[in-house]
């Protein structure tokens, strides 16, 4: 009993926060989408448009609940449910920090692929129950992308749990460090390689722009979730905007080092105020930067890239994706066998890899620095306006 | 084999590009106007020179004149001048402007002859006011002396006329000054 009430508690203290940040990622969402497009944004409900989500939220609740005559009704209520069940689960292992975890599974990252489905067949449902053919297709359409990105999603992942020789989500956090170098993402080329894969087809899983198309607004009426009003509609948003969050999350704990701030180490060194409950604040806080740095990247990725066709996409998976993914895993079990972890060679790559990325990072800043140069245009920092 | 990899190359390349220049736009100047409320000086302040906003008097100048009044090609301009006691010249009663009919033709401010000496600001003149939206017709309808004003006004300069009717009259029908008493015209 005690237990249950326990799980009760942390679940609705989880879902209050998933259901805050996905709503504040509207707001910054649409600030920076502004801010690129050389427009502001909202800045009116609240300080700077703060709670602009509130006023959306309170706008979709007091719409009407309209399901059609002709849809399946009982399927037709549950599709946005299971879509946000489905983002929602895939929560529960991921470790914020050090101990800052809902349950520390054995199975995390395979229990995270598997609830991912959830989101698959809320799609699927949707669009079918409907009734209507441009949802239908915005259904099949979801289907097709969601199930063909699985496999390189899994591929990318697998290169994880070689090197990592676990698929707890903490194990793999603790094996990396709190240094660049001690990151899986710099440990070989191969994983270098799978973070890209990673990272694009989990945009394609989010049904995130340039892979937008199962709801791609300009074609399909919206697509999946046409039929759909109020509350119900939100709630495929809501499942979106947290889908965000797991994305960069994932990304953080599987290739960036997640929140670990080298724990073991601090706690011995002779530092001023080495409260282990400190540090365990500092993982999370380290943790969220990465993160948001994620989130922002997609969010930018958005503003930038033109939607893909369904051929292109299905290109991009299959050909490219999955062949590249396939080799990937080939090379890391040569790589883990062959190169000993803390070996000569190992410790060279890695900080050859970090080297490399941080001058791409470096050249990346100056191709920025010369389009604003080109563009003569007024530099312009404050976000505030 | 060759445009296999060339293709995931022009992929990376141009996506690398492409979101340099996004990001080179989030760090300039928005261009956006926050009107009306979020500017740096008020709307009014920013038109240009000879902008034609509402119709307006400024009745301190105003001479009476009805000049206003016989350029107006649409009657929008509904004024009185008459005589009050001491004062020189006509003293303005009411002066009424339709909005709703004026087409903002300028034709009565360049009649205006009342100007002021330093600002050169005619007595009749277009605002800055471009919010001219009323909620009820008689919105639109201005009057620049107000209506208890301008009976009082009325009474007075009737009053005033009437007065100097009866002196007129008393003139009149006094007895004539000798012609004779005349000093030598060119008779």
């Amino acid at each position: 009993m005690n237990q249950l009430a326990y799980m009760i508690i942390l679940a609705v203290i989880y879902l209050g926060v998933i259901v805050v940040t996905a709503g504040v990622l509207t707001v910054v969402e649409r600030r920076i989408a502004g801010r690129m497009q050389s427009r502001i944004g909202p800045n009116r409900v609240g300080p700077q448009g703060a709670v602009q989500w509130i006023a959306d939220a309170l706008k979709a609740l007091q719409k009407e609940d309209i399901i059609p005559d002709q849809v399946h009704p009982f399927l037709f209520k549950i599709a946005p449910y299971l879509v946000f069940m489905g983002v929602f689960l895939t929560l529960v292992p991921i470790p914020f920090g050090a101990y800052a975890f809902m349950e520390d599974l054995d199975v995390g990252i395979y229990y995270v692929l598997a609830t991912a489905s959830f989101v698959v067949i809320g799609f699927m449902i949707g669009g079918w129950a409907s009734n209507n053919k441009w949802s239908l297709l915005g259904g099949m359409r979801s289907a097709a992308q969601m199930i063909s990105y699985e496999i390189p999603t899994a591929l990318a992942i697998v290169v994880i749990i070689l090197m990592a020789g676990s698929l707890n989500l903490n194990k793999i956090v603790q094996a990396q460090g709190a240094l660049p170098h001690e990151w899986y993402i710099f440990r070989n080329p191969f994983a270098f390689i799978a973070f890209f894969i990673f990272f694009i087809s989990a945009l394609a899983e989010g049904n995130r722009v340039p892979f937008d198309i199962p709801e791609a607004e300009s074609e399909l009426v919206s697509g999946y979730n046409t039929e759909y009003s109020g509350i119900r509609f939100l709630l495929f948003f809501l499942a979106e905007w947290a889908n965000l969050v797991v994305i960069g999350a994932l990304v953080t704990v599987l290739f960036f080092g997640g929140g670990n701030l080298g724990f073991e180490y601090l706690v011995q060194l002779p530092l001023p105020g080495r409260d282990p409950m400190k540090i365990e604040i500092l993982g999370f806080l380290w943790f969220c930067f990465k993160t948001s740095i994620f989130v922002f990247i997609i969010i930018w990725l958005r503003w930038t890239l033109p939607r893909v066709r369904i051929d292109q996409l299905m290109d991009i998976c299959w050909k490219y994706m999955v062949p590249i993914g396939f080799f990937i895993v080939m090379g890391t079990v040569l790589w883990v066998y062959f190169v000993p972890d803390n070996s000569q060679v190992d410790f060279i790559t890695r900080i050859v890899m970090t080297a490399i990325s941080t001058w791409i990072l470096i050249y990346f800043v100056y191709r920025v620095y010369r389009n604003l140069k080109i563009t003569k245009a007024k530099i312009h920092l404050n976000p505030f306006l | 084999m060759i445009t296999y990899f060339k293709n995931i190359w022009d992929t990376a390349a141009t996506v690398f590009e492409g979101m340099a220049i996004t990001l080179s736009y989030m760090f300039q100047k928005p261009i956006t106007v926050q009107y009306p409320d979020r500017l740096k000086e008020p709307v009014p302040h920013t038109l240009p020179a000879g902008y034609r906003g509402r119709l307006a008097l400024d009745a301190e100048l105003c001479t009476a004149c009805a000049l206003c009044q016989k350029a107006c090609p649409i009657d929008v301009i509904d004024m009185k001048g008459m005589r009050t006691e001491g004062k020189k010249g006509l003293t303005l009663i009411y002066f009424n402007i339709y909005h709703g009919k004026c087409m903002y033709c300028n034709l009565c401010v360049e009649a205006c002859p009342a100007e002021d000496e330093e600002s050169h600001q005619t007595a009749l003149y277009f605002k800055k006011d471009f919010e001219g939206v009323g909620l009820k017709s008689s919105d639109l309808i201005e009057q620049f002396i107000p209506q208890e004003q301008a009976k009082a006004l009325f009474k007075e300069a009737t009053d005033f006329a009437e007065k100097r009717a009866k002196e007129k009259k008393q003139a009149e029908s006094a007895p004539k000054p000798d012609s004779s008493l005349k000093p030598e015209g060119g008779a």
